[in-house]
């Protein structure tokens, strides 16, 4: 046979596994009739102390198993099954098209999502930069900075840590976690009180990637008496749900960890991965139509403080945050140059895709950490999430009785910009010193000029109202103008950042025939806001 | 030239004049640009493959006999289609479309050649462009396209091998590489059957395989081709 037929027969039938292979369902029952559930045999008190708190049913509907006798009827005519989800009453299963024809027509079957085969990257890291020791100045200023930044002096004064929280990590992989000499005194001490591989479907046994071995790092690593994240007395749970380029979607073992999670006490995730493109478009991220992002707002109704990156995806055509960073009770996290302090271009931008804020709080983009052999500084929002975790569990240990909801608010509150926002910056990196001390605000500071076209604002910096500067990588707080235009409801239609060259020449000029009147202006300039109304 | 010199002074007064500076300025109505196509974008473009057989009967025979399992297209190209409404878009391809006719009588041989044909092949590498028109059945994953293609042979040839009458063995391979006698430029037209990434096709050659001469090679071609995604 010619050799050119030989080589399409194959093709050919590389084209047909496609058609006639095993596709993966999701096949949601009806109900959950004749089950059992007592949630003091399946929840860990730590879970079941978070149900209390947050005044949630201890037998939620939700939480009852799925039902035996369904799962063993889909099993008879599919060919393997890959997990179940007690929160959404649903089964993942290994079918073909003719099977699952079949199970479609079952009396109890709700109804049956396939699942999309893609190849994607999830993982929020863009570059890393060079690995080197801790002694390298440049790393380790970085570290003491990104820790810093949040005013760790003030979180060490007050003896938090993270003591006592459970934070549970989602990621591909945590590779040589084990040998990362910036988890020692978490592994000496056993704070890892379990880990599951959901792609293996066993416990996790060093498969897959580092990327989570970093990400723990920026939560809780240490090396002597320098921090790289600020819970570094918090306990964890490790989950690995991602191969590095998805192949079948992995959002079902997202939504697998944070039950898990939830069973095992965790009062905080950290997720640092985001789904895009291929399955996704941007106008899905309305925070209730991913499957990850619906899994994400049901964990946060359980009472998990639910800590997302935004995603890297800035530059790309893309642009706006990835699930599950766009559900309405998900802590979403972008990132600042450490460099210059504002936005750093990688980072996702909101809105989401129903005009919520989002992201709500940024920290560094690019953090140091442990990357195998070394230390190094790694790009992505996949560090800032955990940084605010870190921060969360911190916070959480002063104020144990929050709620998660309450939590995340008083993160926001805490941001260096609060209450202004915008949604490259959310509120701004949190601040231990605003949750500890009331934030100062002078809306005296700026002067106003209007008239009927245009309207001028001067800041004006007084001997009186000269912040401390918060403390940045190698410099202090960049003497931005941060101020936006929004509308009654608080969307805001145009954002901006200035910076003043000339100290005695500061103005901002808007032209107020441009937008839609009613509208507001939010200004913020060190650490001062005001609020102008331009009506009609 | 002396006062190029001037030049960066100039611009770093330029810029020192400047009392502010906008380092980020996002107008989010046109930043939230809606999407134009929805998550079944895959379905407007792909790269496809193909084989096809080669059918119908051949003009003058014998000269243009072919050997028909021995015959056959490969197809390789993109496609790219527009959506009208919810059941027709419009469309069209490139692609490199190889042809090979197994010829059954060498038609360079004369009747006092001593030897005997192995095989004769006509070989066409065209690249072809292609117009559609799609119908869209059952949820955008069945489609009839009808349309036509145009294609142009950047380098037909003739490949013979024949072997000795006498001595059994002694062989003759002949290439005649782009004979005046074959019509580079050709065109036709095509009907497709599409599930989801697989179609079957048919085409019709309306043109002409050769100049001047009395005969032509069969004029269908159907086969199967897959889509890549994008």
């Amino acid at each position: 046979m010619n050799n050119r037929i030989k080589v399409f027969i194959i093709i050919s039938f590389l084209f047909n596994f496609k058609v006639n292979s095993q596709n993966l369902y999701r096949v949601f029952f009806k109900d959950k009739k004749n089950t059992e559930y007592n949630p003091y045999n399946y929840l860990h008190p730590k879970a079941i102390e978070r149900r209390i708190l947050n005044g949630i049913d201890l037998c939620d509907s939700s939480d009852f198993p799925v039902n035996n006798d369904y799962l063993n009827k889909i099993l008879e005519f599919s060919d393997s099954l890959k997990g179940i989800s007690r929160w959404m009453n649903v089964a993942f299963v290994f079918a073909n098209n003719d099977k699952i024809k079949t199970i479609r027509k079952f009396p109890f079957v709700k109804r049956i999502e396939i699942v999309e085969r893609e190849f994607n990257q999830t993982i929020c890291q863009t570059d890393s930069s060079n690995t080197d020791t801790i002694r390298n100045n440049y790393i380790y200023e970085l570290a003491k900075a990104q820790t810093e930044l949040f005013n760790i002096k003030i979180l060490e004064d007050s003896m938090l840590s993270g003591k006592g929280i459970i934070i549970c990590i989602i990621d591909v992989g945590f590779k040589e976690y084990k040998s990362n000499p910036t988890l020692q005194h978490i592994i000496k001490r056993n704070g890892i009180l379990a880990t599951y591989d959901f792609i293996k479907n066993s416990k996790y046994k060093n498969n897959g990637l580092s990327h989570g071995s970093s990400v723990f790092t920026c939560i809780a690593g240490k090396i002597g008496n320098l921090k790289l994240g600020l819970a570094t007395d918090a306990n964890f749970l490790l989950a690995r749900t991602e191969n590095f380029m998805e192949f079948i979607s992995e959002e079902e073992n997202w939504l697998m960890a944070a039950e898990w999670a939830d069973k095992n006490g965790a009062d905080i995730i950290n997720s640092s991965l985001g789904y895009t493109t291929h399955r996704y478009i941007p106008e899905n991220m309305d925070g209730k139509t991913t499957f990850v992002s619906k899994a994400a707002q049901i964990a946060s109704d359980k009472g998990i403080l639910v800590v997302s990156s935004a995603g890297n995806e800035g530059q790309s055509k893309w642009r706006k945050i990835t699930a599950p960073g766009d559900a309405e009770g998900v802590l979403t996290v972008g990132a600042i140059s450490p460099k210059y302090g504002i936005h750093s271009n990688f980072s996702s931008y909101g809105p989401s895709a129903d005009r919520r804020i989002k992201p709500e709080v940024t920290a560094y983009g690019r953090a140091a950490t442990w990357v195998r052999l070394g230390f190094g500084a790694l790009d992505g929002t996949s560090f800032s999430s955990p940084l605010v975790a870190g921060f969360a569990a911190c916070i959480k240990q002063k104020f144990p009785k929050l709620s998660n909801y309450e939590l995340k608010e008083l993160i926001c509150k805490s941001g260096n910009l609060y209450p202004y926002y915008d949604y490259a910056h959310g509120y701004g990196v949190p601040n231990a010193e605003n949750i500890f001390n009331k934030k100062i605000t002078d809306s005296t500071t700026f002067l106003i000029e209007e008239d009927s076209l245009e309207i001028n604002i001067y800041p004006i910096l007084k001997e009186t109202n000269k912040i401390k500067p918060v403390s940045l990588f190698k410099t202090q707080l960049p003497k931005y103008l941060y101020y936006n235009i929004c509308n009654q409801s608080g969307y805001i239609y145009n954002y901006n950042v200035v910076e003043f060259k000339k100290e005695n020449e500061n103005i901002i000029t808007i032209n107020k025939s441009k937008w839609k009147k009613p509208f507001f202006i939010n200004i913020f300039y060190l650490n001062y806001y005001k609020q102008i109304l331009i009506e009609k | 030239m002396n006062y190029l010199k001037l030049i960066p002074f100039l611009i770093i007064l330029i810029s020192e004049a400047k009392a502010q500076e906008y380092i980020m300025n996002i107008d989010v109505g046109q930043d939230t640009i809606a999407s134009r196509f929805g998550p079944k974008r895959k379905l407007n473009s792909a790269f496809y493959i193909g084989l096809g057989l080669i059918a119908g009967k051949s003009e003058n025979k014998p000269p243009s006999e072919i050997n028909y399992g021995r015959s056959y297209s490969f197809r390789y190209g993109y496609w790219r289609r527009y959506k009208i409404n919810k059941f027709y878009s419009i469309g069209g391809s490139f692609e490199y479309f190889y042809k090979e006719y197994n010829l059954k009588k060498n038609l360079f041989a004369d009747s006092s050649s001593i030897y005997k044909l192995k095989f004769s092949k006509q070989i066409s590498n065209n690249a072809g462009i292609a117009l559609f028109n799609r119908f869209h059945f059952s949820e955008d994953y069945i489609f009839i396209d009808l349309g036509g293609y145009i294609t142009y042979d950047l380098y037909p040839k003739i490949v013979t091998k024949e072997t000795s009458k006498s001595s059994g063995f002694e062989n003759k391979k002949s290439i005649y590489v782009k004979p005046k006698m074959i019509n580079t430029f050709n065109y036709g037209l095509e009907a497709k059957l599409t599930f989801d990434f697989l179609s079957i096709y048919a085409r019709y050659r309306i043109s002409e395989m050769y100049n001047n001469y009395k005969g032509d090679l069969p004029k269908y071609n159907f086969g199967i081709t897959a889509d890549f995604e994008n």
